[in-house]
């Protein structure tokens, strides 16, 4: 057999990702695409399994490139090193706004006409058009959508005071002063900068505001930022860390999560990705545990989305493999039974709710009524609504604040200020 | 006859060269090579892929202004000074404490030498849980009653990129340990006896004879543990990744993050050739140094 130059540059993909892959010998007629993602916990991976099958019903050669770890960013590097070596793979699984940094850069296919014919633009989600769009093409095929806006509290725990999750900020400080006084940790978290970041932005949110969080964050209005609204945020969260304990530095977000199943505390601010852990656990929603809007979020849809991302630079097949996978990743099938592993919600609007969890099912009725309500909410610490040197400089800023309790408001809000200039 | 022969005598002329070139090159291409690289990418704005339009010192001027970036100098300064200093004196004590004909000796030598085939992530991993207040060490101790016993450096901006030396030191001295005690085996027993009829004390001995005898070997192990702790890097992020705040963040991490996670391959390229004039000042004069005076012993 005649190695031609697209399998011989599959070949040398391999040897750079020699330890996450394995080489599937090439059959006769089959599609062979390689995909890289970094969904390797058992929730998500189960979830990747869903299309996997589908995709090889469909005859595509299914070339798994996972790389774990590093919230994605081992991933990245290694798909960074691949796209400077010319040799990227059929498809990479990411947020929005890498989506467009990768568009910008020129490096996706355009999938205009399949979004066309099979009506995509009828059934997505509004909002995430924002993303699979770039410059009147089509790039972005979404799997999903998460809400990062949930707290997750142990209803026994709740239930000692009186069984109500806080609505606001100012509830939570009242009621997580009485928790502190008998011992128990009112806020399970995670010390690791896109956790803090995560819940900065909640509390912002909830302490501010959905408009304040648009100007600023989503459209960087300097006046917002550097305004009164912008240093109570920070204030607030100064004041939530109080309530967090102190060996939170560098705990992994789902140990936080176990703690609140545990009974070692009362609540944790985390997206809807924490309901697997729940899940696998063997717990049940509304008996066991609790899901609702974090504090002052309410009726908000705070969403961030996963994307396929298609590269260029593939032969015919390759393309007609990766026109095919796209398809499917947006067929209401696919996006039923992928969303219920996967603990988000179909990017889709037409999708029944009913086999999902309770705070799946939940998430769909809140969703629904947001976008009718107009509020829902890009998620800027999850990627949604700036590029990722932007969010880079407040994350920096947020961790440093985190880090040194000495570190007051206005110098935070000058150092995001320079750090935004010297981008 | 005269090609073959000549053919021989001229592989025989240059077979030094020739074994060496192959290896010559690679190191040529892979290491300067891409240092080069990265130094003509560090001149341009590039973004998530290289792009060669170039904009001089900018992210230089850009790197020198980042506070994150100057408490990730200061933090490595402070640990590779810690780290190396108290690797090598535990390594030497450790090579001089074993070299006493003792019991057991290879039993002992295995078990601090272990470490060093840990990997580093291992080592963070088993050292985060071991720190962590609520977990390891001091939960231990709390449980045993002593309920007002604290440590918890992890968790404190102001201790925990100790925690990263007490973990490294104690994953590398059983290295230094290993070059110390085989250049010890090498001193000739002849001098040492010369030493006792001399009416030398035991620390005169080492004093004296022993420790001028090991400076090569200092020498090796300083060179090594100093490239160890410039490329510190799983050990931290496995560790503290950095925090709290970032208290224990290393320049590593910073070029890794701003070069993958941030799409900002120009700025990472500019403190990656930064890192590399670190090391280049730091091991320059101490190799020179060396050098020197080899060539003043009369070396060949």
């Amino acid at each position: 057999m005649a190695i031609t130059s697209q399998s011989r540059s599959q070949l040398a993909g391999a040897a750079v990702l020699f330890g996450s892959l394995c080489i599937a010998s090439q059959s006769a007629g089959a599609q062979e695409l390689e995909l890289m993602h970094f969904w390797t916990s058992g929730g998500e991976a189960a979830a990747m399994n869903v299309i996997k099958e589908a995709a090889e019903e469909e005859g595509i050669e299914w070339r798994d490139a996972a790389v774990a770890g590093g919230s994605g960013m081992n991933a990245f590097q290694v798909l960074q090193s691949r796209v400077a070596a010319g040799n990227p793979p059929a498809a990479m699984q990411m947020h929005g706004a890498q989506i467009h940094q990768y568009a910008e850069a020129g490096l996706l296919i355009d999938l205009s006409d399949v979004a066309t014919s099979e009506e995509w633009r009828e059934v997505i989600d509004p909002n995430l058009l924002r993303y699979a769009e770039f410059d009147g093409s089509w790039v972005g095929i979404p799997f999903n959508i998460h809400r990062p806006n949930y707290v997750w509290a142990n209803k026994e725990i709740m239930d000692r005071y009186g069984g109500n999750v806080p609505d606001n900020w100012n509830k939570f400080f009242e009621l997580g002063d009485r928790m502190k006084a008998d011992g128990i940790i009112p806020l399970a978290s995670g010390g690791q900068p896109w956790q803090d970041l995560l819940l900065w932005e909640l509390v912002l949110l909830g302490d501010q505001g959905q408009d304040f969080h648009r100007r600023a964050l989503i459209e960087q209005d300097v006046s917002a930022i550097d305004s009164q609204e912008m240093r109570a945020a920070f204030e607030t969260f100064r004041k939530v860390l109080d309530y967090t304990d102190p060996n939170r530095a560098n705990r992994d977000w789902n140990l936080a999560t176990s703690m609140v199943m545990n009974g070692d505390a009362a609540m944790q601010v985390m997206g809807d990705w924490a309901l697997g852990e729940f899940i696998s656990a063997g717990l049940e929603a509304g008996s066991d545990y609790i899901c609702e809007a974090s504090p002052g979020t309410d009726g908000m849809y705070v969403w961030n989305a996963d994307f396929w991302g298609f590269f260029k630079g593939l032969g015919e097949d390759g393309v007609e493999g990766q026109r095919t996978l796209a398809t499917l990743t947006m067929s209401a099938d696919v996006q039923e039974q992928f969303n219920v592993l996967k603990g988000s919600i179909p990017a889709r609007t037409d999708i029944e709710a009913n086999q999902f969890t309770p705070c799946g099912q939940q998430g769909i009725a809140d969703r629904a009524a947001a976008l009718e309500a107009g509020t829902m909410v890009a998620s800027f610490a999850q990627n949604s609504a700036q590029p990722t040197d932007v969010r880079g400089v407040y994350e920096d800023v947020v961790t440093q604040f985190v880090g040194n309790p000495a570190m007051t408001a206005d110098q935070a809000v000058s150092q995001i200020l320079d750090g935004l200039r010297s981008l | 006859m005269s090609i073959q022969s000549n053919l021989g005598k001229l592989a025989r002329r240059y077979t030094n060269v020739l074994v060496v070139a192959p290896s010559g090159v690679m190191l040529l291409l892979f290491v300067y090579g891409f240092v080069f690289w990265s130094f003509l990418i560090s001149l341009t704005n590039s973004r998530i892929v290289p792009v060669y339009e170039f904009v001089g010192l900018q992210q230089y001027e850009l790197l020198w202004s980042n506070g994150r970036w100057l408490e990730s100098i200061f933090n490595l300064a402070v640990f590779l000074f810690l780290f190396v200093a108290f690797a090598t004196f535990i390594g030497l004590l450790q090579a001089i404490l074993l070299d006493q004909n003792i019991r057991s000796e290879n039993a002992i030598r295995t078990v601090f030498l272990y470490p060093m085939a840990i990997s580093f992530i291992v080592t963070g991993v088993a050292w985060k849980w071991m720190l962590n207040p609520g977990l390891g060490i001091q939960r231990l101790v709390r449980d045993w009653g002593y309920e007002s016993f604290e440590f918890d450096w992890i968790v404190d901006p102001e201790m925990a990129l100790f925690t990263l030396v007490i973990a490294a030191v104690w994953q590398s001295s059983g290295f230094a340990m290993a070059l110390f005690l085989a250049s010890l085996r090498s001193i000739d027993d002849e001098i040492l006896k010369a030493a006792k009829i001399d009416g030398a004390s035991t620390f005169q001995t080492y004093r004296s004879i022993v420790m001028p005898l090991l400076r090569p070997a200092l020498f090796t192990t300083v060179i090594i543990l100093v490239s160890l702790a410039l490329r510190t890097f799983d050990l931290m992020v496995a560790m503290t990744g950095g925090g709290p705040g970032f208290s224990s963040d290393l320049p590593t991490n910073f070029f890794y993050q701003f070069a993958f996670g941030r799409s900002r391959l120009g700025f990472a390229a500019a403190s990656g050739i930064m890192i590399f004039v670190m090391v280049v000042i730091v091991m320059a004069p101490f190799i020179y140094s060396e050098l020197r005076n080899e060539s003043r012993r009369g070396g060949r």
